[in-house]
């Protein structure tokens, strides 16, 4: 019996990650550069103190890993910390949903009090 | 406005981030909204079950699986934020090869200890295991019998282990693998201040002015709590940082003043630090007038090795590790005199310069200080020294007890504190800081547990090392080892700790939820519910108890190791474990099962089913027909109520997102030891250390002393080992979540590249590192994340097929018996 390493089975599977970066402000030309090149990376947000919110999504994990790390090793990058982690099978995300009054539905709703006191 | 669930679920994501970094998102992000139908994931919360920072998790089920997890705004230790390993939570329970159920080594049908594993219903496993614990009382008696726990337990499975061992079985031999973590800052604390545990806590990041890493990676090991000192730091230009240690990491890229000292000298620098202050009248005279007492330590304490070892032949003291005598401030200022600025840099190798930077930081009375240690301190032959001399710099300045002044002893385990330090798991303790060896402690916890005078034994038990020699000497022949990777962990696998367990005369049990090579080398294995797939409760390292639900179900036939401590009691009647004279006195014990006597008791049977929560499942109510999490925890926190170590009734912890100890009057303690923050101070003091009868802490006169191996002509190198931020520990969970193994997939040797060039070896070249004691193959690394000195390398532990544990010496700090993992001599080859 070795201490034997799962694989990743989920073919269907897709990855959604929220980012804080937090970056030394002197270096933010390099920092924007990296993470607006990257794969799957979206640059949401940031403020003057050089923190950035940034959404990855990729159809497997290690991808995410693998931008991360990447984005880690950018010169005045301090820290690129994740906050939120989804995964669920791409098809279903892809479809469409009902508008409705109802906002942040999928976030408990502790958080989405918060959130929503913060975004509006 | 056409939207898939996937563009809510990434504005969501971002929000939710930006809320935690306190930025306002765009106007157009927040226009996403979705339909209530949309919701099918049960939100609740649960602490992270890796290291000992305590994050708060928010975990999304769907359909009995967690599908998300996000950090947990409302937390006040980790604010929404969520480290690599916190964010892969979810995944840990779906490893492939998680084990279903027992399996038992068999040839032809029957227990074979060469046999091989076979599964076996919950009833088989119990019948042979409490045949083999029948057989081993009967023969030799309860110190026969052994358990090595975790302070990945929750607080009600190490207080039922301990019941069951001291109180059942009356056998002190319980010992968590915090030893292998904590026991040097437990050793410290008690010496110094007379009880355990920080008296700060986390809200000191945001009031130090500078932070101190005295052996601590915490960019990698406790990323969470970094990215408050990264904020502090940044935010206030003032701040400063200092990271020591005997290899540049992480850490060292935030470091104002970086230190990379020799291995050992930490304590050198230490007392020069006090000699600076003293020479330089820098002590807070008034603060140490009134508050502190002056002891001289007992010196050339040994190692801790085996009796006929050299070393400990030679030891004069090793008897008598813990003595001290008291002096008074001058014999300590004369103690200490020699080690100046010069000197310590001619030692550790760091400039004078960088020393009386950081003596400053401790002497101007302005700057508060928060110094902070992990591995680096108390994985040392010598830690309970460092963490004593650590406390000397802030007693001899007042920087201790108020905002940002904070001596603050991280933890690497989720309960090191809350379940092996409070509830008491180690071989010499009982809860809320009681000991073994006093029999008015005995006495109390005999008269809480309701059972008769005498039950619980005096004698400490064995310590890790010393439990892994007894299997050895066959001196311990029944083991069961509960929620951790031991035979990985323990220093010197290949001489003390792989022949206890293959010892024939042995048997040894293994709980897991996965198969390590702790299971792969034992008799038995029982499948494991981990985390989230039972009640739990976890103390944190700033003193702070968070509890969570029951939220998905363990995959096959696995139970917690709650159920299977309860379980396998009912196996015994009193008769069985407990002497006839102990029954002559107190017949009323006669005829009843070990299960009714520890846990039918009245207490942990108190509450019943109509007090559980609805809302979740509770196997362990079900199988046992009461609430057992709640009886357990408000009979354990008997112990502490009125005693400084306060807990809060049960229930309100499902509301809170954790209350830090001693919550009196409904109210938790930030601070302990200051007037205005901790009640037990009494008024006019000030300040107290109440731990101590006088209400004074110590300050410990102790000396340098060499490492118990140094390198030399042949084994020329400094082995220092570790863990990395992908895998915690021995990997045996985090190994299995694929994106963690891959980021980070086998273990390297890190080297200087000029040690690697001296050996004609380049980066990637399969190399063996060897030990007097054993030898690994692994790879050469001179690049990336942990850069060592010239003479040192550094291999993490985490990877079962390079087992460095094969190489390290089981030396141990004589008076905390934790292992050093961070200094013995090995040479590299080629292969």
């Amino acid at each position: 019996m070795r201490n034997a390493v799962a694989i990743d089975t989920g073919k269907d599977e897709e990855h959604i990650v929220s980012v804080i970066l937090h970056g030394r402000p002197e270096h933010r030309t390099a920092i924007e550069r990296a993470t607006d090149t990257a794969l799957g990376v979206e640059r949401v947000v940031q403020d003057e103190l050089g923190k950035y919110i940034l959404v990855i999504s990729a159809p497997t994990a290690r991808q995410v890993m693998q931008q991360i790390e990447a984005l880690q090793a950018v010169e005045g990058v301090l820290s690129a910390t994740m906050v939120a982690h989804h995964t669920e099978e791409a098809e279903f995300l892809n479809q469409e949903v009902e508008l409705s009054s109802r906002l942040l539905a999928q976030t408990d709703p502790d958080t989405a009090k918060i959130c929503s006191r913060s975004t509006t | 406005m056409k939207l898939t669930r996937r563009d809510v679920i990434k504005a969501q994501a971002a929000a939710v981030a930006a809320s935690v970094a306190g930025i306002a998102m765009p106007i157009h992000a927040t226009n996403l909204i979705t339909s209530s139908a949309e919701n099918q994931i049960q939100w609740d919360k649960a602490p992270c079950r890796f290291c000992g920072t305590g994050c708060s998790v928010s975990v999304g089920t769907k359909a009995g699986k967690v599908v998300a997890t996000h950090g947990d705004q409302l937390s006040p230790v980790n604010r929404g934020l969520n480290c690599i390993k916190g964010y892969f939570l979810a995944k840990i329970m779906y490893g492939r090869d998680r084990l279903t159920q027992p399996l038992l080594r068999k040839t032809n049908g029957v227990y074979d200890k060469n046999g091989a594993f076979t599964p076996v219903s919950w009833d088989e496993a119990f019948d042979v295991m409490a045949e083999q614990w029948k057989a081993t009382l009967k023969a030799k008696g309860p110190e026969a019998i052994g358990m090595f726990g975790s302070g990945q337990w929750t607080v009600w499975e190490g207080y039922a282990a301990s019941k069951l061992m001291k109180a059942g079985f009356r056998s002190n031999n319980l010992e968590p693998n915090a030893r292998h973590c904590m026991a040097s800052a437990v050793a410290g604390f008690m010496r110094t201040f007379g009880i355990d545990e920080p008296m700060g806590c986390y809200d000191d990041f945001e009031h130090a002015d500078a932070f101190v890493l005295w052996g601590s990676n915490m960019a990698e090991m406790h990323p969470i709590l970094w990215t408050r000192i990264t904020d502090r730091r940044l935010s206030q230009p003032h701040v400063k940082v200092v990271v020591m240690s005997t290899y540049q990491h992480r850490s060292f890229d935030l470091a104002d003043i970086p230190m990379v000292f020799k291995p050992q000298t930490d304590l050198i620098i230490a007392n020069a630090l006090a000699n600076y202050l003293i020479q330089n009248n820098k002590v807070n005279k008034d603060f140490v007038a009134k508050h502190v007492n002056f002891r001289k330590g007992t010196d050339d304490i040994g190692y801790g090795l085996r009796p006929e070892h050299p070393l400990e032949q030679k030891a004069k003291n090793a008897a008598h590790a813990n003595d001290s005598e008291g002096i008074d401030f001058q014999a300590y200022a004369e103690f200490v005199k020699p080690y100046t600025l010069a000197y310590a840099a001619q030692e550790s190798g760091v400039s004078e310069q960088a020393l009386r930077e950081l003596a400053e930081i401790y002497a101007d009375p302005k700057t508060k200080v928060m110094s902070l240690w992990t591995m680096g301190v108390n994985q040392h032959t010598r830690g309970v020294w460092m963490n004593n001399m650590i406390y000397n710099l802030h007693l001899l300045t007042g920087k201790i007890s108020e905002p940002g002044n904070s001596p603050f002893s991280l933890t690497g385990q989720p309960s090191a504190c809350g379940t092996a330090r409070e509830v008491g798991t180690f071989a010499h303790r009982l809860p809320a800081d009681l000991v073994v060896t006093n029999p008015k402690h005995r006495q109390i916890a005999e008269k809480i547990w309701r059972l008769p005078a005498g039950t619980i034994p005096a004698k400490v038990g064995a310590h890790a090392a010393l439990q892994n020699r007894h299997l050895k000497d066959g001196k311990i022949n029944c083991y069961w080892v509960q929620v951790n990777n031991n035979m990985q962990a323990a220093a010197n696998m290949m001489e003390e700790t792989y022949p206890g367990y293959r010892n024939p005369e042995n048997f040894i049990v293994v709980s897991d939820a996965y198969p390590t090579v702790t299971c792969e080398a034992a008799d038995l294995i029982l499948p494991t519910a981990m985390w989230v797939e039972k009640e739990g409760a976890y103390g944190n390292a700033e003193r702070r108890t968070q509890f969570w639900h029951q939220l998905t179900q363990a995959p096959g036939e696995s139970r917690s190791d709650l159920w299977q401590l309860m379980e396998f009691a009912k196996r015994f009647t009193m008769e069985e474990v407990w002497p006839a004279e102990l029954l002559d006195e107190n017949p009323d014990y006669r005829g009843r099962s070990m299960f009714d006597v520890l846990f039918r008791n009245g207490n942990v049977d108190r509450y019943g089913m109509d007090q559980v929560d609805t809302k979740y499942a509770n196997d362990e109510a079900d199988a046992f027909g009461f609430y057992v999490q709640k009886g357990l925890f408000e009979e354990y926190a008997e112990f502490g109520r009125g005693h400084g170590h306060d807990l809060a009734p049960f229930d309100r912890y499902h509301e809170e997102r954790g209350l830090r100890w001693p919550v009196v009057a409904g109210k938790e303690t930030q601070w302990r030891f200051r007037e205005g923050y901790d009640p037990y101070v009494e008024p006019g003091r000030g300040v107290q250390f109440y731990g101590k009868p006088d209400g004074r802490a110590i300050i410990f006169a102790l000396p340098y002393e060499p490492p118990a191996e140094s390198p030399d002509g042949e084994y020329d190198l400094w082995l220092s080992t570790g863990r990395v931020l992908e895998h915690w520990h021995s990997g045996s969970m985090t190994q299995r979540v694929p994106e963690l193994y891959q980021a980070v997939p086998d273990a390297l040797c890190y080297m200087h590249p000029d040690d690697a060039r001296s050996r004609g070896l380049r980066r990637g070249d399969e190399i063996t590192v060897a030990s007097r004691r054993g030898e690994i193959r692994t790879r050469v690394e001179t690049r990336g994340r942990n850069k060592p000195p010239l003479g040192l390398i550094f291999v993490p532990w985490f990877d079962a097929s390079q087992l460095i544990n094969k190489c390290t010496l089981d030396a141990v700090d004589p008076i905390s018996k934790q292992t050093d993992y961070k200094k013995c001599a090995v040479k590299v080859a080629k292969v």
